[in-house]
């Protein structure tokens, strides 16, 4: 079992002043001349976003707010509307075709031109390479749940959506995680939206980590719940959270003392667009101590982080008794759809009659579900092979070589050692499309995130690195990077000028 | 600055009746240029003094703010002595993660059915022997038991593998996807089409793309739970109005119109926010007056036709179409894929402009993995078959056994029951007659009410499952009453009353049909032997079956 490291911040501020200046100086004259054209198109009418800029409207606001985030989308996010959203026509393997795109409409819609082009998936959470050998490993417990279920249930688990496929995975899960009982959804992000608000109400504090992802923003807001942040990965501010959450009460400064109902602390195993591990050990013995649940979003980390794959649970050498709800999606490593919760018998029993994933949400299909079921099979060698032991060993293995190679190049790699995740700043926002762009010249497919997403100067390059991937692979995507890194002055812990 | 301000006098080739202490005149001796320096200050001083007292002190107040922020607000944490702050850390005891469960709670998960096959029209339920006749799955049209539909399942799951292992913006957007979103907007006619991989989050990331804290939401009191949780997130201003109550939403975009009059409110936008056929009640909705009130108003509209697509319309694209209104006159159409469509999730369908903006603000959308490649293919074979057939066969035939079903109902339940559904949907909710009813209108139920008519329904569907009809009692959240204790200004609407609620499908036949609800009725009369005859005295405060507003 892994010990949990000393987490080191790596964060985006680490960048230097010049970059800083740099990445400000990009989006000033972006915004500058972004209003520029706007204002010519107003006056003269000349602008492809003719219609969006001249319309009229008498009493009522325009459905979309010109200004906000109209704005960011019309000057910013057009300029580099390839980068995104580049639809494939293959297996989400590690080698995909994607669909060459040509601007169209007067370059305000991407079109595809029908042609493709075979690229490395540097992008897809295709973790441990379910996607790619898909026929010989899930294939035929696949098909044939498709026969004996039919491709979907229509109806929600609470009314008669539930089906002996559901409730054997639901089993597998918590034997799995090592919690009394589980419970399954038909959509990740529904998995904490619809939970939080089921657990936790007016009365109840909800303390997050400030990178949590939105599915557990928007659980916690729509829970009703007080909700405070502590510092990304930080027990020590946890702890000073939680001290002072329970010494001021919910009280108003002057009112009566009224303790908290109860306490949640939510934290996520991997945190995705950081890659960072998180530090459970340090922030359970906080919660501990403090008499506060533990909310674990395992996303990313389940199937992926540990020796036999458990998780950062296993990880971090937390026993999943400490940790009082254990959350987890099925789309990364288990090549399926859906999310999880897993808890004590009682919590459970409480969600199904509380939350609205289950009464109302239809069910996760029967035929996913046996997807799931079987990735769990391999994953724990029940299916007779080594397939699964050798998928962990590989996952790990292919990253941490990918992570140190990138880092022997000079460029400025976030995240932890182990996870698949490993997250390269670009900062500049010009650099964000550049680097995609000659990355697909290439034949790589990456995924690159830009602000909103991160911080203004938080631009980076997102690779998810997967068990499919061979060393040959990795080493033929490690040279090309290296030439981008060149050609686009990347190398951060060289040279402040990259 | 205050260096500057604290040696302003000091010159000493310059005469000012201030004493200056020596070592800041050797001190500033030594720095080149000081001197010219302090000139120019005393320049200032001389030309206008008040000018000068005024700006330094504006600019000693600004560093005191700067300053002074952070240290300001000392917290209780820091007031208290350690010692009873520990007192309080170790006092802290906080409630079991989940309340205990209350009689709602429990009687929902004993009656959970667990199906063994497929959800066809004869299925297998767990715990009763022989087969059931399935009324409970929403596919209305039966697609999800047809050849086309599995084979195109299959031929994608060849091609594609299971999931698609991301987000639609991270590669996890697969051809599939692309082309049932065109075929979508082919079949409503519109620009564009949004898919999203769960039908509840649809409305749930729709109505917060397009009306934040400024804006304002007029809601229909029976909107099902997903739209409510779209709404609140939303953060807008919510108003609601009486169940499919024209007079009474007019009586509120009336106020809402005098309001405006009377504040000068700066324009902001507005929705009604309406279901085609309510999921709950499956009554349908007077979209052509809704539509009146909204022109003359000028608002916007929100229409969910999760339960009516495929069914209702000459060609199935629901409600609107029933009433011959144009897809330009609904600015947010949202609907379900796992219903008739057989498959899962949901999509929007509308203008290119409405459509974009949710690709990046829809979060059940951005932030989402895509649904597994299959389930678009099926979803696409759907509409096919939709086109093909449905206006001929399948249609008419579910509108057809509809009525066959509620006509039997009315005829044969004796004043035991009443539908509250619209004859010609394919969701049908049955209550217990008012004789038999606990309270009069749903929001006179309260958890002991519910509970207790609740129970006969379940008593009878699970008669019925022993006798071989398959219908489920329509389920809600109940909250226990410690919750409900903390919840504060709320503006959830009050659940639907209780119902059994039946989904009928192309597939059935008559007699199926009038057999089961000859079952119904028979296991209607056995539960009501020991239905309360009047509601059960609540014991505790006056308790409301209502969600926290958030």
């Amino acid at each position: 079992m892994t010990s949990s490291k000393s987490h080191v911040p790596q964060d985006a501020e680490d960048q230097s002043l010049f970059t800083a200046f740099t990445t400000y100086m990009g989006f000033i004259v972006l915004f500058f001349f972004g209003h520029l054209r706007d204002t010519f198109g107003k006056l003269t009418g000349r602008s492809r976003f003719r219609d969006e800029l001249l319309v009229k409207h008498v009493d009522e606001a325009p459905l979309l707010d010109p200004q906000g985030g109209a704005f960011y989308v019309r000057r910013l996010k057009h300029r580099m509307q390839d980068c995104f959203f580049r639809p494939i026509s293959s297996r989400p393997g590690a080698w995909i075709d994607v669909m060459e795109q040509r601007v169209d409409d007067n370059g305000v819609r991407m079109e595809t031109t029908g042609e493709t082009k075979r690229c490395l998936n540097l992008g897809s959470y295709n973790y441990l390479g379910f996607a790619d050998d898909w026929d010989s490993t899930c294939g035929e417990q696949v098909h044939a749940a498709l026969k004996i279920y039919g491709p979907a249930s229509c109806s929600a688990q609470g009314d008669a959506g539930a089906m002996s496929v559901h409730r054997e995975l639901e089993e597998v899960v918590a034997n799995f995680v090592g919690k009394p009982a589980a419970v399954v959804f038909n959509m990740g992000y529904n998995t904490n939206q619809l939970t939080l608000p089921a657990i936790a109400q007016a009365g109840s504090l909800l303390i997050s980590d400030k990178l949590n992802h939105t599915s557990i923003v928007n659980g916690c807001r729509a829970s009703g719940a007080k909700v405070m942040a502590f510092k990304h990965n930080m027990a020590d501010d946890l702890e000073r959270v939680v001290r002072k959450a329970i010494i001021e009460g919910r009280g108003k400064p002057g009112e009566v003392y009224r303790p908290w109902t109860k306490i949640i602390v939510v934290v996520e195993g991997i945190y995705s667009m950081e890659g960072e591990v998180c530090d459970l050990r340090a922030i359970v013995d906080v919660a501990k101590k403090y008499k506060c649940y533990t909310y674990v979003d395992e996303a990313h980390s389940i199937g992926a982080l540990g020796k036999t794959g458990r998780g950062i649970c296993e990880h971090a050498g937390v026993h999943p008794d400490e940790i009082d709800i254990l959350m987890g999606t099925f789309t990364k490593s288990f090549g399926g759809m859906g999310g999880y919760i897993a808890g004590s018998q009682e919590l459970i029993d409480y969600l199904r009659g509380a939350s609205a994933g289950l009464l109302y949400s239809a069910s996760l299909s029967p035929v996913v579900a046996e997807q799931v079921l079987r990735a769990f099979q391999i994953i724990q060698g029940e299916d007779g092979t080594t397939v699964g032991r050798d998928r962990l060993r590989a996952i790990k293995d292919n990253a941490n070589y990918f992570r140190t190679k990138l880092k022997q190049m000079g460029c400025s790699v976030l995240g932890d050692d182990d996870s698949p995740i490993v997250p390269m700043m670009l900062f500049h926002s010009t650099k964000i499309a550049a680097f995609s762009r000659e990355a697909l010249d290439r034949d790589l497919a990456v995924v690159v995130v830009g602000a909103p997403a991160v911080p203004i100067y938080g631009g980076r390059v997102r690779f998810c690195i997967s068990a499919a991937h061979t060393k040959e692979d990795l080493r033929m995507a490690l040279k090309k990077i290296s030439e981008i890194t060149k050609v686009l002055n990347l190398r951060y812990t060289r040279s402040i000028f990259g | 600055m205050s260096a500057a301000s604290a040696a302003e006098p000091g010159a000493e080739d310059l005469t000012l009746s201030i004493h200056v202490p020596h070592f800041v005149t050797s001190m500033l001796a030594q720095i080149p240029g000081a001197n010219e320096y302090l000139k120019w200050w005393i320049n200032l001083w001389r030309e206008n003094p008040v000018h000068l007292l005024v700006e330094t002190t504006l600019i000693l107040l600004i560093l005191y703010i700067l300053l002074q922020r952070p240290s300001k607000k000392r917290s209780k944490m820091e007031t208290l002595p350690a010692a009873v702050a520990q007192e309080l850390l170790n006092e802290y005891e906080p409630e079991p993660l989940c309340p205990p469960l209350t009689e709602g709670a429990r009687m929902v998960l004993e009656d959970s059915v667990l199906l063994e096959t497929k959800p066809s029209k004869y299925t297998k339920v767990s715990g009763v022997d022989k087969e059931v006749l399935n009324l409970t799955t929403m596919d209305f049209l039966g697609f999800g038991q047809r050849k086309e539909i599995h084979k195109a399942a299959e031929d994608a799951l060849n091609k594609y593998g299971c999931g698609s292992c991301g987000p639609r913006g991270f590669y996890g957007s697969i051809d599939v996807h692309v082309f049932l979103e065109k075929d979508l907007a082919n079949f409503f006619g519109t620009d564009d089409c949004i898919v999203y991989s769960d039908a509840d989050s649809t409305a749930t990331s729709a109505i917060p793309a397009f009306s934040n804290r400024s804006d304002l939401l007029v809601v229909d009191e029976a909107v099902n739970d997903a739209i409510i949780t779209g709404v609140n997130l939303s953060r807008s201003r919510v108003l609601f109005f009486k169940h499919n109550d024209m007079e009474d939403l007019a009586r509120v975009l009336q106020k809402v119109e005098e309001e405006d009059r009377r504040l000068k409110r700066k324009p902001q936008r507005r929705f009604i926010v309406v279901e085609g056929l309510y999921r709950n009640y499956g009554d349908v909705c007077p979209l052509d007056e809704v539509v009146g009130l909204k022109n003359k108003y000028r608002w916007r509209l929100f229409l969910d036709e999760s339960h009516s697509i495929g069914v209702f319309g000459a060609s199935g694209k629901g409600v609107a179409e029933h009433f011959g209104i144009e897809m330009s006159e609904i600015d947010l159409f949202v609907s379900s894929l796992s219903t008739t469509f057989a498959s899962v999730g949901g999509f929007c369908v509308g203008s290119r402009e409405v459509v974009e903006h949710q690709r990046l603000s829809g979060a059940g959308y951005c932030f989402s993995a895509s649904s597994p490649p299959f389930v678009s293919t099926v979803a696409s074979q759907a509409i096919k078959l939709l086109t093909s057939e449905a206006r001929s066969k399948l249609a008419p035939a579910v509108k057809k056994n509809a009525q066959t079903f509620h006509a039997a109902v009315r005829k044969l339940a004796d004043g035991d029951l009443v539908t509250v559904s619209n004859p010609s949907s394919a969701l049908a909710h049955v209550r217990l007659a008012p004789k038999y009813q606990l309270a009069e209108d749903p929001a006179d139920y309260d958890e002991a009410t519910r509970c207790a008519e609740e129970k006969t329904l379940r008593a009878i569907t699970k008669k019925m499952r022993e006798e071989g009809v398959l219908a489920t009692v329509a389920n809600y959240i109940i909250l226990p009453d410690t919750v409900k204790q903390v919840v504060g200004s709320n503006k959830r609407p009050p659940l639907p009353p209780p119902s059994i609620r039946f989904a009928i499908t192309a597939l059935h036949d008559e007699d199926e049909l009038t057999r089961a609800v000859q079952t119904l009725v028979k296991c209607t009369r056995e539960a009501l032997k020991d239905h309360p005859s009047e509601a059960p005295v609540t014991v505790s405060t006056p308790s409301i079956t209502l969600r926290k507003r958030h």
